[in-house]
């Protein structure tokens, strides 16, 4: 497809000698959204850092805007325009809010960076009540945006969030989701999302890639997880394998 | 009789106010989830119960008998249990001895049931570290409730977890408490809370802000703007 920002082709990645990411292929188009779930241990975390080359792929092709960056290091491919939030967000504890907003542009020389700043806290209010005060401050729903916030910052064209929902209040969990929808298409944005909370997943009205074992077993259809009763039964590893 | 009572307790950290004359009775039986926005004070409750934080004012009554001066290992003999949020195993032991370690020596009890009602069964010669997160969870909710403690305790037990592995979690602590066993559990899946919570208590700002069943904490429009968010 034209607007295709991502391709992943038979990627392997693992550990040693254990594969958990096994043959994997997927796509993902320009300001798409798309949520990737499974059991523990079956690879999700692994693909996320496979993409932002955090651990080197074994096989396979990774393609940003048609081109390979399999070889590319994970500065390299940050300079491209893919960010990562990690599971655990890894804020700077001992930094401000804003000085950990601005870190990802500061680092590329950038100095005018008053517009992205005043985006930023259009987005996420609280960031700007509070952008004085150290990152260790914050409670984990509010670390999570400050995290999405710093991943946002330099204008990525992919954000991969690994568990965004984890440990957060339901209230906060659906701001994001909602923030997550606005900035897809505002600014196309391309999300990838590892979620295990089925709620959050039906509220992205994003595709769900199902992981088994480093496989995907399965990619169910945005418009047929928004009844979380019916995303419950169609996402059941016991109804899929 | 209340099982568990905390009464009008306050914690203050400086001038801070974490925990503000906070008052909750839990019955035998029970099965009481303590939600609430982050910083209401639902850790430092939790922590208050088990002794790892003093409290600055009121007390705290397990089967009628003031705890609140009792070391957390003086807690846990009387009958609590408690799983901390990460799961706290010995990684490098098996299964099977982290069950031997967790059975205190006076009871001489058969590990096989348990192993077979947390699934764990084909796993008792692995390590520890060896299992899943899932498993992992389960192994510490076991090894906390195995010398059956009137009160279990539980810090967010289905954080990480799949919906399908919540869903177990949740039977299986519905299995204990049909064996008799009263839970407190602090957590922030709603899912997990509609298939178990018999009754609710909503921490905010350090005070009690709600109680009731799952039904009502759910429905009530002040819960919705402070914590659950509006659809």
């Amino acid at each position: 497809m034209n607007n295709q920002i991502l391709r992943i082709e038979n990627v392997s990645a693992g550990y040693g000698s254990a594969m958990v990411v096994n043959d994997l292929s997927f796509s993902i188009n320009q300001g798409e959204v798309l949520s990737i779930t499974g059991r523990n241990g079956v690879g999700k975390t692994t693909l996320l850092r496979s993409i932002m080359g955090i651990i080197p792929i074994t096989s396979g092709t990774l393609l940003f805007r048609n081109e390979d960056i399999s070889k590319k290091s994970s500065s390299e491919r940050s300079m491209l325009g893919i960010s990562y939030v990690p599971q655990g967000r890894e804020i700077f504890s001992s930094l401000s809010v804003e000085e950990n907003i601005l870190l990802p542009i500061l680092v590329r020389n950038k100095i005018n960076f008053k517009k992205q700043l005043n985006e930023i806290y259009g987005l996420f209010p609280i960031l700007e009540e509070k952008k004085h005060n150290a990152g260790n401050s914050l409670s984990g729903g509010q670390q999570q945006q400050l995290a999405i916030a710093r991943a946002l910052v330099s204008y990525p064209k992919v954000i991969l969030l690994d568990e965004p929902s984890e440990g957060i209040q339901p209230s906060i969990v659906k701001f994001i989701g909602e923030i997550i929808k606005k900035i897809s298409k505002t600014l196309t944005t391309t999300f990838i999302i590892v979620e295990q909370n089925i709620t959050f997943i039906s509220q992205l009205n994003s595709d769900c890639l199902v992981i088994e074992k480093g496989k995907i077993l399965s990619r169910i259809p945005s418009r047929e997880l928004r009844d979380i009763e019916t995303a419950k039964n169609l996402l059941s590893l016991g109804n899929l394998l | 009789m209340s099982l568990l009572e905390i009464r009008s307790v306050s914690k203050f950290f400086g001038g801070f106010a974490a925990v503000n004359n906070v008052s909750l009775k839990i019955n035998r039986g029970d099965i009481r989830f303590i939600i609430g926005p982050n910083g209401a004070g639902k850790s430092t409750l939790f922590k208050i119960i088990i002794g790892v934080h003093n409290i600055n004012s009121g007390s705290v009554l397990f089967n009628e008998q003031k705890i609140e001066k009792l070391s957390l290992s003086e807690r846990i003999n009387l009958g609590i249990g408690v799983k901390f949020q990460s799961p706290s195993v010995f990684n490098k032991l098996t299964v099977k001895e982290n069950f031997r370690l967790a059975i205190k020596p006076k009871y001489n009890l058969e590990i096989s049931h348990f192993l077979e009602t947390f699934g764990l069964e084909n796993d008792q010669d692995k390590l520890a570290g060896d299992l899943s997160h899932g498993k992992k969870q389960w192994l510490d909710i076991a090894l906390c409730s195995i010398s059956k403690p009137a009160l279990v305790l539980l810090d967010e037990p289905t954080a990480g977890l799949s919906f399908e592995e919540t869903k177990t979690t949740g039977e299986l602590i519905q299995e204990l408490n049909q064996q008799g066993m009263t839970f407190v559990i602090v957590e922030h899946d709603m899912e997990i809370l509609k298939q178990i919570a018999k009754s609710v208590s909503v921490l905010h700002l350090g005070k009690l802000f709600f109680e009731g069943s799952p039904k009502e904490v759910l429905n009530n429009k002040q819960v919705t703007n402070i914590y659950l968010g509006i659809d």
